[in-house]
């Protein structure tokens, strides 16, 4: 693979961490305008609706797990600091520690999901529910898609993958992990609050 | 961060035949995957045209051939003719694969992946992975797609559009598992293209060649990176649209569902509270621009294919570029003139006329600048040529025809009929398959080292020209007549019966269009594999990927070229000093010529 | 991207961390009250204070009854997202393309909802208000 590169090194240089954060980027792009088509749905359905269609949801689970995400950001900017350093026990605590919150999001959405489903509210109940279940659900799936990719990174981070000069995967992850806490800072107050 | 060289990003050359031809990084290799997969699809989707037709003009009678033998199956009724329910899957489904499994994949899966990093001097695309799931997750995609014809109650059968609440409301599908199946294959398909249109943009950005400034860039990659844009901004609406129409589906809830639906006399069980015409919003959101996404790269490969044929520099450089870019702008507020009739507010949709009338500017610059390209040029009228200049002519005709419909007052009258099926035929086979033949034609050398027959290449020109228009231009009339879309026996209809004859007649054409493509088929399989070996720039021209050889190397360049000049020097100073009509991109400057530097 | 470029101590990241929080708290607790007919029956009591000739009688009535609250909901929504793009995601050391890339989203978000609503505001005030009315009422 070296001497490969090295045969046919080109005459110009790349930032591979440009190149990935603008690609992450672009994603974060379309990951916006996928929640855009939930979002105006949701505000169309509530605008021209003739009475209020909100039911109420359980503030406090919700208000818990908006402190859980936003102290994974917390965890989450701080892995990034330490890899940038080259700390690598540093980094991987700061990891799991991320990790463990979005378990810990994860639960308390099990625990509000089962409540619901106990009193027999589903997507069909009515059409707030259906919103109710698109949003947190599709939100939900992105926390599983982060918390595998976290996952990974911890053990690519234990393996030694990561040094001060290359971090790119941890970096990128972090992108990705602060935009799920962004959708969910418009969530929690779009459904639960108000 | 240390700076780090792209040269990590040239994948070793593979020696199995899995990593060479099925999980390959090459970009070349995943084009051509693209390549054979959509025209495997396009064969298929083009039948499914055809049982159309034969349905059109001779109603309810058995399909020669295919309907005895399928009698009772897919879409064809106890004599092996086509169901009225068939028919609506047909239509359907032939709309759903031509977009979604032909076109794009076709032009911007197969030409974009083997065109842009070759015309940009890179070794690959930015991220060779995530281009190797594109296109594995776009062919289980279309596989999915297909497999819906085979579960009970057949495929979707709500339009290619796929309007709720006849998509929608369970007791109101026309189908059932199939239209679910079908919705997960736009998802996936959407998911390959976002990841791909990421990529390119990615690759375009930030690995140009040195010297490869903007206003250097070939028009493919222009348009390339423009219908990236699209593919990585819009194509998320479509997919949160599936999902919620999935949603709805699977879990009972009323997204698109209104208080109160009955079907027939029944109410539905839904709770409603939704919106039908919400979808229809989100779903143009996408498809607007989705449009633009099946004729942007076309126009890139019809400008290069024009300049290089004319012995001229591409008139307009520049406003072809700003063109484009002024085409990505609008195209995302245009949306609304496909909801003149659905209840869309009237006001928007004066805005709406409004702003698709200015995007018709752009299109018509473009259209002077290929002609004032081909004004006065050393023309050689080579098979490629001939495309490109159908490409234009066609584009003329079904632009033409969509400024009426752009006219609120006209719309209202033409909306739904085949008036609409001509205009976007025109655009989406007249001007974007043309040019897609233009293109393999002209980089045929290039993507498999072999030439094609040229005079076979012509006479496919002359008849799909020939049938193409007897086939697609009737349909004007018919549409001014009143005579609607999505129709599956006509018969019903008095004021209808008079059109029988132009019926007939052009599902006669329409067959002789489709046996006509029988000549390119032979002709290209023919060539993959027994063409004589092509030079490395047969037709003289002058980007990036005529200066390395036959075939390409699996790095492409053995050094990255450094540019010094435009795509389009052709007949220039610096080209005449040489004694020659071209000049390639990474030739030196020529000593003692004042160069044309921009 | 150099080393020291990135290096920022740990107390920006609290106290952006800290600021999110107190933020969450205000929303939390701001959505108990009904802002809407606390701004109603604030504009009433200035309208009510005369300090002899000077009075604010002329102030119109407002009343946005729940939009209140879902206006401070949202602005303060939109400065926690500020923050953490801000800085959690270092969008204010990035390069300007993908500043770019983003904010263009963000702009598309924001056309495709105002046109949305745009569209439906109206179908609710013209076209739905009796036909919804009755599917309402008739269950």
């Amino acid at each position: 693979m070296d001497n490969h590169a090295q045969e046919f090194a080109p005459s110009f240089h790349v930032e591979r961490r440009n190149l990935r954060a603008f690609g992450m980027w672009l994603f974060l792009g379309s990951e916006v305008m996928f929640f855009t088509g939930f979002f105006g749905a949701y505000i169309v359905a509530r605008s021209a609706a003739l009475e209020s269609i909100v039911r109420p949801l359980d503030k406090t689970l919700g208000a818990l797990n908006t402190l859980v995400l936003i102290t994974s950001s917390l965890t989450m900017v701080l892995a990034v600091v330490f890899s940038r350093r080259g700390d690598r026990k540093a980094t991987g605590n700061w990891l799991a520690a991320t990790f463990l919150l979005a378990c810990t999001f994860m639960v308390i959405k099990t625990v509000e999901y089962s409540a619901h489903f106990r009193e027999h509210v589903f997507p069909s109940t009515d059409i707030f529910h259906g919103f109710y279940y698109l949003l947190t659900g599709f939100h939900g799936l992105h926390v599983l898609g982060g918390m595998i990719s976290l996952g990974i990174l911890w053990v690519r981070n234990r393996r030694g993958d990561f040094d001060s000069h290359y971090n790119d995967p941890i970096e990128i992850t972090g992108l990705y992990w602060h935009f799920v806490d962004l959708v969910w800072i418009f969530l929690f107050p779009g459904l639960y609050l108000l | 961060m240390s700076v780090t060289c792209v040269a990590d990003y040239i994948h070793p050359e593979p020696t199995t035949f899995f990593r060479k031809y099925v999980w390959s990084y090459d970009h070349k290799v995943i084009g051509k995957q693209y390549l054979w997969t959509s025209l495997v699809f396009l064969m298929l989707g083009g039948t499914l045209a055809m049982l159309l037709r034969w349905q059109i003009a001779y109603p309810s009678q058995p399909v020669p051939f295919i309907g005895e033998l399928l009698k009772n199956s897919f879409f064809f009724g106890p004599n092996g003719e086509v169901t009225s329910d068939g028919y609506l899957q047909l239509g359907a489904m032939h709309g759903l694969i031509m977009v979604f499994f032909v076109i794009i994949p076709l032009i911007v899966g197969a030409f974009g992946n083997f065109l842009i990093p070759l015309h940009i001097g890179a070794r690959d695309v930015a991220f060779p992975l995530l281009n190797a799931l594109s296109y594995w997750l776009y062919l289980p995609a279309g596989l999915m797609m297909f497999s819906a014809f085979f579960v009970d109650k057949g495929a979707a059968a709500a339009g290619w559009t796929a309007y709720p609440p006849l998509s929608d409301a369970a007791g109101a599908s026309v189908s059932g598992l199939g239209m679910n199946l079908v919705l997960g294959a736009i998802f996936l398909a959407g998911f390959s293209s976002i990841v791909g249109g990421m990529n390119f943009l990615v690759t375009i950005v930030k690995l140009r060649a040195p010297g490869m400034t903007w206003s250097r860039l070939p028009l493919v990659t222009w348009a390339q990176f423009i219908t990236a844009v699209f593919q990585t901004l819009a194509t998320p609406m479509i997919a949160a649209g599936g999902s919620m129409l999935l949603f709805d589906r699977l879990f009972n809830s009323s997204f698109f569902i209104p208080y109160g639906l009955h079907i027939g006399a029944e109410k539905v069980a839904n709770a409603g509270g939704g919106f039908p015409l919400l979808f229809q919003h989100i779903f143009w959101f996408y498809a607007h621009p989705a449009v633009y996404i099946l004729i942007l790269p076309t126009m890139g490969l019809a400008s290069d294919i024009i300049a290089t044929f004319a012995r001229k520099p591409i008139f307009g450089y520049r406003a072809m570029v700003i063109s484009m870019t002024s085409i990505m702008g609008l195209g995302f507020i245009v949306w609304g003139h496909h909801m003149f009739l659905s209840g869309l507010n009237p006001k928007m949709g004066m805005a709406f006329m409004i702003s698709t009338v200015f995007i018709a500017l752009p299109s018509g610059v473009k259209v002077f600048n290929w002609l004032g390209t081909l004004w006065g040029g050393a023309i050689r009228l080579k098979g490629p040529m001939l495309y490109a200049i159908s490409f234009v002519a066609m584009f003329i005709v079904g632009g033409l025809s969509g400024i009426f419909m752009a006219a609120t007052p006209v719309d209202i009258f033409i909306h739904d009929t085949y008036y609409i099926i001509a205009h976007f035929h025109y655009v989406v086979f007249g001007a974007t398959l043309f040019a897609v033949f233009g293109g393999l034609t002209f980089w045929f050398p290039k993507i498999f080292g072999r030439m094609m027959n040229e005079s076979l290449n012509k006479l496919h020109w002359f008849l799909t020209f020939l049938f193409f228009n007897l086939a697609f231009f009737p349909m004007h009339f018919l549409g001014e007549a009143g005579h609607m879309r999505r129709l599956a026996t006509s018969t019903g209809y008095e004021f209808l019966n008079g059109m029988a004859p132009w019926n007939e007649f052009i599902t006669l054409s329409a067959f002789a269009l489709g046996i006509s493509q029988i000549v390119f088929l032979y002709n290209f399989v023919y060539s993959v594999f027994f063409g004589p070996t092509a030079p490395s720039n047969p037709w003289e021209g002058n980007t990036l990927e005529w200066t390395i050889p036959n075939p390409v190397p699996h790095h492409n360049f053995d050094k990255v070229p450094t540019v010094y000049r435009g795509p389009y020097e052709y007949s220039g100073p610096e080209a005449t000093a040489l004694g020659k009509d071209w000049i390639s991109q990474d030739h030196p400057p020529v000593e003692g010529v004042a160069s044309n530097q921009h | 991207m150099s080393e020291n470029k990135h290096e920022h101590g740990w107390g920006q990241y609290y106290l952006v961390f800290n600021a999110l929080i107190f933020l969450t708290v205000i929303t939390v607790s701001l959505s108990y009250f009904d802002l809407g007919g606390l701004l109603t029956s604030g504009v009433e009591l200035v309208r009510s204070i005369k300090l002899g000739p000077v009075s604010l009688g002329f102030l119109p009535d407002i009343e946005i009854g729940h939009g209140a609250n879902i206006l401070v909901g949202m602005i303060v929504a939109v400065i926690k997202a500020s923050l953490v793009l801000w800085f959690f995601m270092h969008q204010r050391e990035e390069e300007g393309v993908n500043r770019l890339a983003f904010g263009f989203c963000v702009a598309l978000f924001f056309l495709a909802l105002t046109v949305f609503s745009f569209d439906f505001v109206w179908l609710k005030t013209y076209a739905f208000e009796e036909l919804a009315q009755a599917a309402v009422g008739g269950g």
